[in-house]
């Protein structure tokens, strides 16, 4: 009986270790709550993460532009020395998302000096944001002193903005997951249409086309917080955008697919297929409208 | 009755400690294909509850993803058997129903991952449940072949 004891008291004592760090953690986010935007309706939050979920990671851009064949243009990215002027919520959120896809894309084509300014800038970033804790800086510094270590360069920045999001949603900072997607998002298509300009290919054309399927979306996101001044402007501006893209056309090809095993895994050839059209005007409409946007997102003197 | 009490304490704390810190943690960075190959796209912890009673289906989690054509992505499925002891069948659809699962009930094979070569651009829905409706704990990821074969 007395081990019982002993031990009931070792165990209470290991729980109650937890509350002073639960503690901390509610006054943060009760100090967080006040600062946070309500959506202006009730909206269910699952359907709203589902809508951020659904947007694809930046890095997907990033490798079809660099399979393009298209050079490295470090000039295209939003410029780091940046960071320090975003001073409010608004620019700090949506610019974390503009330098993640920066990120990406420096990633992907291995640079690894600006890889290391531009994971300074995010963190700087995430940490005026509260959401530092999931970089780290450290790991990533060393790693970059060895050219074959790209890929967990890579790994360990996509696992960041990872939790970061699992941990804003946690938060129920939903306004700041809104905008950090939409900023990533504008960046990658800002990306991927002025390598375009230079460098068109079917394939890239095709894939800004294909923006249009999460562009209603998105903007009944942002319609939620268009109460909001800043959030009005984009939903404004998205909705040039909206006009901009319905010149494009997607039609589907159905067909079956093929499955076979590959070394034990499954592979799913799909033979359905998507086409997208596009004609040169609209490509050039969809062009200077993101680059619109792209500038109003990156100022500092919002 | 004192020692009434001291049972009473040493059963609330280990149900505590059970529940509290003997619980899933986060299996994401184990679920993660060869970064040599493969880009990591997206990472999810599943996390199900247990099924309520046998008629039902088992819980699921349900997560929507654009794909693009001409990639070629990898789902792998990762599952904590300290937790759960049944496998996890994670499936992907579109608008039109079942593109392909994990599970093949012909061969009854569970398939520790699976390929998708996307030839058609849209919202897919990647799904996560654990077989017999078990208390769920694993991990999902989506990651890209680097090279289009």
């Amino acid at each position: 009986m007395k081990i019982q004891f002993y031990i009931s008291v070792i165990l209470v004592f290991l729980l109650s270790c937890g509350p002073s760090e639960d503690a901390k953690y509610f006054r943060n986010l009760l100090e967080i709550k006040e600062n946070t935007l309500k959506p202006s309706v009730d909206f269910p939050r699952e359907k709203l993460y589902e809508i951020i979920e659904q947007i694809p990671s930046p890095l997907e851009v990033s490798n079809l532009i660099k399979e393009s064949g298209a050079n490295y243009n470090e000039y295209m990215l939003n410029d780091v020395g940046y960071a320090d002027d975003y001073n409010n919520k608004y620019t700090q959120a949506v610019n974390l998302g503009v330098y993640g896809t920066d990120l990406g894309y420096i990633n992907i084509y291995s640079k690894y000096a600006a890889s290391m300014l531009y994971m300074s800038s995010v963190q700087d970033l995430a940490s005026q944001l509260r959401i530092g804790q999931f970089f780290d800086f450290s790991t990533i510094s060393r790693l970059a002193a060895n050219s074959e270590n790209i890929d967990s360069i890579l790994y360990i920045s996509t696992a960041g903005f990872d939790n970061m999001s699992s941990y804003l949603r946690k938060q129920e900072r939903d306004d700041v997951s809104v905008l950090m997607i939409v900023g990533g998002w504008i960046e990658a298509i800002y990306i991927i249409t002025q390598v375009t300009r230079r460098y068109p290919t079917p394939k890239l054309i095709e894939r800004i086309g294909e923006q249009k399927i999460l562009l209603d979306d998105l903007l009944l996101i942002i319609s939620l917080y268009q109460h909001d001044n800043y959030f009005n402007r984009i939903f404004n501006d998205l909705n040039i955008l909206q006009s901009n893209f319905e010149n494009v056309e997607i039609e589907y090809v159905v067909g079956e697919r093929e499955m076979i095993e590959v070394d034990g895994i499954l592979v799913v050839q799909d033979k359905n297929e998507s086409i997208v059209r596009l004609d040169d005007k609209t490509l050039n409409n969809i062009t200077q409208t993101i680059q619109q946007i792209r500038t109003f997102l990156v100022e500092t003197d919002v | 009755m004192f020692k009434t009490y001291h049972k009473i304490l040493f059963f609330i704390a280990c149900l505590i400690t059970i529940d509290g810190h003997g619980q899933c943690s986060s299996m994401k960075a184990k679920c993660v294909p060869d970064v040599s190959k493969y880009t990591l796209l997206k990472a999810y912890d599943i996390q199900l509850p247990k099924r309520k009673n046998r008629k039902m289906r088992p819980p699921t989690k349900r997560y929507s993803v654009m794909l693009s054509k001409g990639t070629r992505y990898r789902v792998t499925g990762c599952v904590n058997r300290s937790v759960s002891f049944k496998p996890m069948v994670f499936s992907l659809y579109d608008n039109f129903g079942l593109v392909t699962t994990s599970y093949n009930q012909n061969s009854n094979k569970h398939y520790p991952a699976f390929e998708f070569i996307c030839n058609k651009s849209g919202i897919y829905y990647l799904t996560f449940y654990f077989v017999d409706g078990i208390i769920g704990c694993g991990a999902g990821s989506l990651a890209m072949r680097k090279t289009i074969k």
